[in-house]
């Protein structure tokens, strides 16, 4: 017998050793095997890594640093390390010998610490002595070109695919299209903010080599591969007359105007820099482009909400001009828009094609149907966000705010090069060709709005150490920079530029939210007139005619009524206010009732049934073997 | 072994049914599910069409209900002498311990599958990723089968329900946490490395974790399965071990 217990017990120690051993033995060898469930196919690694990864020229070599002490004091972020490591892993499989991955675990002290401190990895400290552990890596190619991922933040997660293809593809391609930045949109520095660039030119310049195109400019350097407008200040004929040839000769540009750069304004007067918002109309005029740049585009279906002071007290409302563009807004069809999740937008114009035209426009961006132009001169600051919406009368139409621009155009410039003041043809355009049409098809992105880059309206940002962390939230960056590898088609990083960015909002609350609105402000509206009215008679009915402070009996009672009567229509609008809210919180509480309490009273009810059933028929209970 | 299973399956599942235990079982669960997610994880102040808030909370309402589902196991069975009984009969240890423990976890399955209204009201409000929806509910199912089945095999060392309960939650609980930093404080310093590296990977928490992002990996499926084979063939061993004079 002793026998017997013993065996069962070696049994119980071997069931415990064989699930370890399975454990770690699966933890060690199966990895990267694995359903990628999620409906974007987050984890699988997208076309754009493959043929990145495939196409590394020479080899690129990345040092992986992971201190060992992440796996004592941050359990959490170890985690995450075995996730990048693993990642990192697969890349290096796929680029089959051209991506040589070393892993070093920098301890304390020691010469690989040293080393990541060199590469300007960043640390984190940890426990009570502080003691530093890294998570990143340092990336080189052939011609000591260095890029380097500070530290991977699990908050960024998301675009872990994206930061390695990114800093893979940078590394293979080392020459990069380069980019002509012209406008007033201080881009590479803004004087509000230190003078530090937006995030969209920090992520513009990961893959192009973007510069100013600074100056009086009579023609466009061939170096340049594309040419970014953005926000034009007053242009001379000269430079226009430089932009009309570029793109007639087949140059790609992206153009980016504005009917109200209300984000940027204030730095933009600080640079000294003169708007002029209709600074490239001659050149639309000749293409037969109609960009409205004297209307904003409303939108009630997409309208953001913002917080406005009403009567004391802080009210979230749809402010008509900020648009949050979703699903139908983006041209599906285009590898541009294709797999944008969220844009932002404010004060946007519209673009549409005037009669005669040759040319034709693909919509990238458009408002829902329930939109209208909103004259320019109506926006102002504060915003008036009630009066927008009291005034809003849906056009019943779609309007395009972005739009690629196909075809062939004629210069805007029929009669030649603009001749100097005094009549003359300059110099420099002496032994030029003149083109009085487009050699080919012209490859250009019209966006009528500029805040759609600003900072605030898409991304925040995380300090790591020196090193800025950007988290966006909306898609704006990936499109400015889909825009600008579509127009080049050399980078191919599109289709990875969708993952990350994934917000699945209740459509349903918002709409509620939006119907309720609709419903209640006219009532709201009459209402507060209502009671602005009778203050004001409050106000004239306690100055007596003749001066005297103490009022009639007559006085005392009119004003005793005008008092009821306001505390009347107050109560009313309170009402109101609150029914506004009422729509959305009886839905919410009816989906939490039913989701606490549905279920169980069914399950109750099943129960008692089944015991009526049993005690009804306890024969047939007894009869059962 | 399977049709001896298979009966044994069916007798015990119904047998959940014939006492008001089972559903109050699935009443607390639903209700704990529910208000945890709607009240403590902000369903609504998310503003998110997806359920993270109801999922997160799984380890922890599992880790108080299993234990109750899997005192009565073996330990009920002991304290009223029916093991005996049952040991007599053509059935090997291994069909009992094997249909009872399917019996249970067909059961959580079944209260599991009772939470879908919550899944409807996501995609009545929005438009959820339901393949990680999807994988979150295995993920789930997973965890409380590795929790069945370890509390299974504890319900057969004791007779008494209370300390089956007892140390059922406390092991359930350590396999919780053992990826946790508090745990790994307490080995911290004179275990080796290796031990404690050893101890985090069998952190349920962190493989169910990963399966609930929407990625199914074969590890995560692995360290499951095997969980649950070490608990089933525990428990075949204790059985044993105690019927044995």
């Amino acid at each position: 017998m002793a026998g017997h217990h013993n065996f069962q017990i070696l049994a119980i120690l071997m069931a415990i050793l064989s699930f370890m051993s399975i454990t770690i033995l699966a933890n060690v060898t199966l990895k990267n095997v694995s359903i990628d469930v999620t409906e974007d196919n987050l984890y699988t690694l997208s076309r754009a890594t493959h043929n990145t990864l495939a196409n590394i020229d020479e080899p690129i070599v990345i040092d992986f640093y992971v201190s060992p002490l992440l796996y004592e004091e941050l359990p959490s972020l170890a985690n995450y390390a075995d996730r990048v490591r693993e990642l990192l892993l697969r890349y290096s499989e796929i680029a089959r010998g051209q991506l040589v991955l070393n892993i070093y675990r920098p301890g304390l002290f020691t010469v690989d610490e040293e080393r990541a401190m060199e590469y300007g990895l960043q640390s984190i400290p940890v426990n009570v002595n502080g003691d530093p552990v890294f998570l990143g890596l340092a990336a080189t190619n052939s011609t000591d070109d260095l890029q380097v991922i500070p530290f991977f933040s699990p908050d960024r997660e998301r675009f872990l695919e994206y930061d390695l293809t990114k800093m893979i593809a940078a590394l293979s391609n080392p020459q990069k299209p380069t980019v002509a930045l012209i406008g007033t949109l201080p881009l590479n520095a803004d004087p509000a903010r230190q003078n530090r660039p937006w995030f969209v030119y920090e992520e513009i310049k990961e893959f192009f080599e973007i510069r100013r195109h600074d100056g009086i400019f009579s023609a466009i350097d061939d170096e340049f591969d594309i040419i970014f407008i953005a926000l034009p200040g007053k242009l001379s004929e000269k430079e226009l007359y430089a932009i009309d040839q570029y793109i007639l000769g087949g140059g790609s540009a992206l153009i980016l105007i504005d009917p109200l750069p209300e984000m940027s304004i204030r730095s933009i007067y600080q640079l000294g820099e003169e708007l002029d918002s209709g600074a490239l109309e001659k050149l639309f005029g000749a293409w037969k482009l109609d960009v409205d740049v004297e209307h904003v585009v409303g939108d009630s279906q997409l309208a953001q909400r913002i917080r406005v002071r009403e009567r004391g007290r802080d009210r979230a409302v749809r402010y008509l001009p900020w648009l949050a563009l979703r699903g139908s807004s983006f041209n599906k069809d285009d590898v541009i828009t294709r797999d944008v999740n969220q844009i932002n937008m404010a004060s946007a114009g519209s673009i549409e094609l005037l009669e005669g035209a040759k040319v034709s426009i693909s919509p990238l961006l458009s408002s829902s149907l329930q939109s209208m132009r909103i004259d320019v001169d109506r926006i102002q600051f504060p915003p008036d966000a009630f009066g927008l919406i009291d005034e809003f009368v849906s056009e019943e139409r779609s309007f395009t705010m972005a739009a690629r621009i196909n075809g062939h155009v004629p210069s805007a410039f029929v009669s030649g090069p603009p001749l100097d003041p005094d009549g003359t043809l300059s110099d420099i355009f002496h032994n030029r060709l003149h083109r009085t049409e487009s050699v080919a098809p012209i490859n250009v992105v019209v966006v009528a709005d500029t805040d759609i880059l600003f900072d605030d309206l898409w991304a925040g940002a995380e300090q790591i150490g020196r090193d800025v962390q950007i988290r966006p939230f909306a898609s704006n960056a990936q499109f400015i920079l889909n825009a600008l590898d579509s127009l080049h088609g050399s980078i191919g990083l599109v289709d990875l530029r969708s993952r990350g960015i994934l917000s699945r909002p209740f459509q349903r609350l918002e709409a509620i939210t939006r119907k309720a609105e609709s419903r209640y402000r006219s009532s709201e509206k009459l209402l507060t007139e209502k009671l602005a009215e009778t203050e004001s008679r409050i106000r004239s009915a306690r100055i007596d005619n003749s001066g005297a402070i103490v009022l009639t009996e007559k006085q005392f009672e009119i004003l005793r009524e005008l008092r009821g009567e306001a505390d009347d229509i107050r109560n009313e609008l309170r009402g109101v206010q609150l029914s506004l809210r009422e729509d959305i919180e009886r839905t919410k509480l009816w989906l939490t009732v039913v989701n606490i309490g549905a279920m169980p009273v069914v399950v109750i009810c099943v129960a008692l049934f089944l015991v009526v059933v049993g005690r009804a028929h306890p024969a047939r209970r007894e009869q059962k073997p | 072994m399977v049709a001896t299973s298979s009966v044994i399956f069916r007798r015990e599942l119904m047998a959940y049914f014939s006492t008001p235990v089972a559903y109050v079982f699935i009443v607390i669960f639903l209700i704990l599910a529910a208000t945890a997610t709607f009240f403590i994880g902000d369903f609504f102040e998310r503003n998110q069409a997806d359920l993270k808030p109801f999922f997160n909370f799984h380890p922890w309402i599992y880790l108080f209900l299993v234990p109750s589902v899997t005192m009565r196991l073996w330990a009920e069975e002991r304290k009223t002498g029916t093991i005996e009984f049952l040991m007599t009969l053509p059935v090997s240890s291994g069909a009992a311990v094997i249909g009872k423990f399917m019996a249970a976890w067909a059961f959580t399955g079944i209260a599991l599958a009772l939470t879908f209204p919550v899944w409807v009201t996501v995609a009545y409000l929005g438009n959820p990723d339901h393949g990680v929806i999807a994988a979150s509910y295995i993920g789930s199912w997973l965890m409380a089968g590795g929790f069945l089945s370890l509390g299974a095999c504890l319900s057969a060392l004791t007779r008494n329900q209370v300390i089956a309960y007892i140390i059922t939650a406390s092991a359930c609980f350590m396999f919780l946490s053992s990826g946790l930093s508090m745990v790994r404080d307490v080995f911290q310093g004179w275990a080796p490395t290796l031990l404690v590296d050893v101890l985090a990977s069998f952190s349920v928490l962190t493989h169910y974790q990963n399966i609930t992002r929407g990625l199914i990996d074969v590890r995560d499926l692995i360290f499951f399965g095997s969980l649950i084979v070490l608990g089933l063939v525990a428990n075949v061993a204790i059985i044993d071990l105690r019927r044995s004079p």
